[in-house]
């Protein structure tokens, strides 16, 4: 996240705000896929929000900004839910059982491993390049290239049949 | 480096994530692991609060002759400080019994209840220690200070009652 900051885009503090809120539906999206129920989505993006209040609006990618501190608190919090909320993950199922089409691909999703989940993520969700990937991931580019194209064609056999 | 992305796959993520949609943002909610850790915290405070409160009062009515039993009750109760809140109410209702087999209100030494008396012997009765007036006196100190550290914390409350203990041993002779 580091590498993001050093690329300032002048926004001014109404402006950064802005396009933090604009980043909401696409960040919850992101969550959504990484794994995190519903609340735990809504609550990381909160967390992600208090702390952009106190940013300068000087990144590259708001949206890659939210989602990478939205992800961390979720992560954080993952832990505190396993124990007070054991059946929070029921309960998540039970709320995206009823489209099918959505389950089979967080169902897909939850079967990569979490480096090629972020790494898909981050292309297809939020809509990130590599390059700007590798810096929000703080991996190297060719990282990024490797492992989106072995996760894109184990979903794209598990979702498509292998057609490209 | 090409910046490979499969158009299909996009247009399964556009089409199956559509109906993913967020909540309204509002303030965060309180969730109820926040709220059970938030509850048990105060009850743990208030129970460690009141639990000093008690023993506080005990040694005032049991007077000085009992200075030695709360101290082991509070070298006791720094062990089981951390534990859980069942395991406090037990050491509480423990050490409310010691502290009240060993002195009564005249501040005076008891036997406990369970010890077998001899008939004919001699009580093991010991007579009410005679205060000195410098033992009134930092008593009454003493008494002074716990007041005006109403408002301290746990940590400036244990070392009020060190600085107690040690301002009280030396005119009241307690060990």
């Amino acid at each position: 996240m580091a590498l993001v900051r050093e690329v300032p885009q002048g926004l001014t503090r109404a402006e950064w705000l802005l396009a933090c809120e604009a980043s909401y539906p696409k960040v919850y999206r992101a969550l959504i896929a990484l794994g995190a129920s519903p609340e735990d989505a809504a609550d990381a993006l909160q967390d992600a929000f208090e702390d952009a209040l106190g940013e300068h609006g000087v990144v590259a990618k708001p949206e890659g900004w939210m989602f990478v501190v939205a992800s961390r608190a979720w992560k954080r919090h993952r832990w505190r839910n396993r124990i007070f909320r054991p059946l929070a993950a029921l309960r998540h199922a039970a709320h995206i059982a009823s489209r099918d089409g959505e389950i089979d691909l967080l169902v897909e999703l939850a079967k990569l491993t979490e480096r090629q989940r972020e790494v898909i993520v981050s292309r297809y969700v939020l809509g990130l390049s590599q390059a700007e990937t590798a810096e929000l991931l703080q991996i190297a580019p060719g990282t990024v290239a490797a492992t989106a194209h072995q996760a894109a064609g184990l979903l794209r056999e598990r979702l498509l049949g292998g057609t490209k | 480096m090409i910046d490979e992305h499969d158009a299909t796959l996009q247009r399964v993520f556009d089409e199956r994530l559509l109906g993913v949609l967020p909540p309204p943002r509002v303030p965060r909610r309180r969730s109820a692991s926040r709220v059970v850790a938030a509850g048990l915290a105060v009850l743990v405070s208030a129970g460690g609060f009141a639990f000093a409160a008690d023993v506080n009062g005990t040694a005032d009515a049991a007077g000085l002759s009992c200075a030695d039993v709360l101290a082991k009750v509070e070298i006791w109760f720094e062990s089981v400080k951390n534990a859980t809140v069942e395991q406090q109410m037990q050491f509480k209702q423990k050490a409310a019994e010691l502290v009240g087999q060993t002195c009564n209100a005249k501040g005076e030494k008891v036997p406990l209840t369970n010890k077998p008396v001899v008939p004919g012997s001699d009580p093991m009765i010991k007579p009410a220690p005679q205060m000195s007036p410098e033992c009134l006196a930092a008593q009454e100190r003493a008494k002074q200070m716990a007041v005006e550290a109403q408002a301290a914390t746990r940590a400036q409350e244990l070392e009020l009652k060190q600085r107690i203990n040690e301002m009280l041993g030396v005119p009241c002779g307690a060990k």
